[in-house]
């Protein structure tokens, strides 16, 4: 009997004004001499948004700890009012240290 | 006393008309040189804003109807295409041929820039196939009922329907525009400054490649210079 595979399906989901990995890695690497690739620096920002998007809905109530599942997490991940969101609060931390100097 | 309407004189227009055909012909017979390519562009430069009045009516282009002068520059890079393949020997007028380019360019422009998500444009134009074909239908039946697709195409069909749900700049802008209570006011505040405060708990590398990610260089990189290379 043939067994069908399972197909992962995930939209597709581009920033405007985002930075793609590879840009990254390449101005770490050639600003501050940090060696990693755009793999490397994709998994430090997913680990990076899975503890800030935990610890947040952690402390706003709606789940009681700071580790999520994988699918809630992609769940937020495919949201574009979330990216919406985390655009402003990067544009509200910049204005303010802009300020503060 | 009424004023009365001028008139229009029939056999001036036939004559421009022969014109430009004959001035496409002798471009395309000369083999599209720069000069005469410029010279097509700027005889038929109405026909964008012909266009553009005319099918300003469709779903896509009325969204960036207040951009006009960004669709009239696609529009010439339509024509520019029009031109390089029309072909003579089919015995249509060029004008007929450039009014799908210049509707194609447009188009194309909206889609691409309007939407919060970028599809492939083979996923654009096999959505809109589908939505064609089955207009009182939902698409994501029509989807899965249809044999002609593969399997893999299914799916990627499946995951831009969900995507695009609410997936415009428009939606979010009217969504802002809707009329906020002070509670929801405060909410949407205070998650913003829990998002902050939890941010700058995150390590020096993961809070810079956040940062940087939604266009930011702002950072002060001093201590991922000294540490960063073991954290990495």
């Amino acid at each position: 009997m043939e067994t069908e595979k399972k197909i992962k399906s995930s939209p597709y989901m581009v920033i405007e004004d985002s930075v793609d990995y590879r840009t990254i890695a390449a101005e770490l690497n050639k600003k501050y001499n940090l060696s990693a690739n755009h793999a490397r620096i994709r998994s430090i920002y997913l680990s990076g948004m899975k503890k800030l998007i935990g610890s947040t809905m952690q402390d706003i109530g709606l789940s009681q700890s700071s580790t999520i599942t994988d699918e809630a997490f992609e769940q937020v991940m495919h949201s574009p009012s979330f990216h919406e969101l985390m655009s402003d609060l990067v544009d509200y931390i910049k204005k303010s240290k802009m300020e503060s100097k | 006393m009424k004023l009365q309407k001028p008139i229009k004189a029939p056999v001036e227009k036939q004559k421009d008309d022969l014109a430009n055909e004959e001035l496409i012909k002798k471009c395309i017979e000369a083999g599209r040189p720069k000069h005469l390519v410029d010279q097509v562009i700027l005889k038929n430069k109405n026909l964008i804003p012909f266009v553009i009045n005319n099918f300003a009516q469709t779903k896509l282009l009325r969204r960036a109807k207040h951009l006009r002068d960004d669709l009239e520059q696609e529009g010439i890079f339509g024509l520019m295409e029009a031109i390089k393949r029309f072909d003579l020997s089919k015995g249509t007028k060029f004008s007929t041929y450039a009014t799908w380019w210049v509707l194609q360019a447009c188009t194309d422009y909206v889609s691409k820039n309007f939407g919060l998500i970028k599809l492939p444009s083979h996923v654009r134009s096999s959505l809109s196939a589908l939505q064609k074909q089955n207009l009182d239908a939902d698409l994501r039946n029509a989807i899965t009922e249809t044999d002609d697709l593969t399997k893999k195409k299914k799916s990627t069909l499946l995951a831009a329907v969900q995507a695009q749900k609410t997936s415009t700049v428009f939606d979010i802008e009217q969504e802002h525009s809707k009329v906020c209570t002070p509670e929801q006011n405060f909410d949407s505040n205070e998650v913003l400054n829990v998002m902050k405060k939890n941010l700058e708990s995150l390590t020096d590398i993961e809070r810079i490649i956040i940062c940087m990610r939604y266009d930011v260089d702002f950072v002060n990189l001093e201590t991922l210079t000294k540490e960063g290379k073991r954290k990495i």
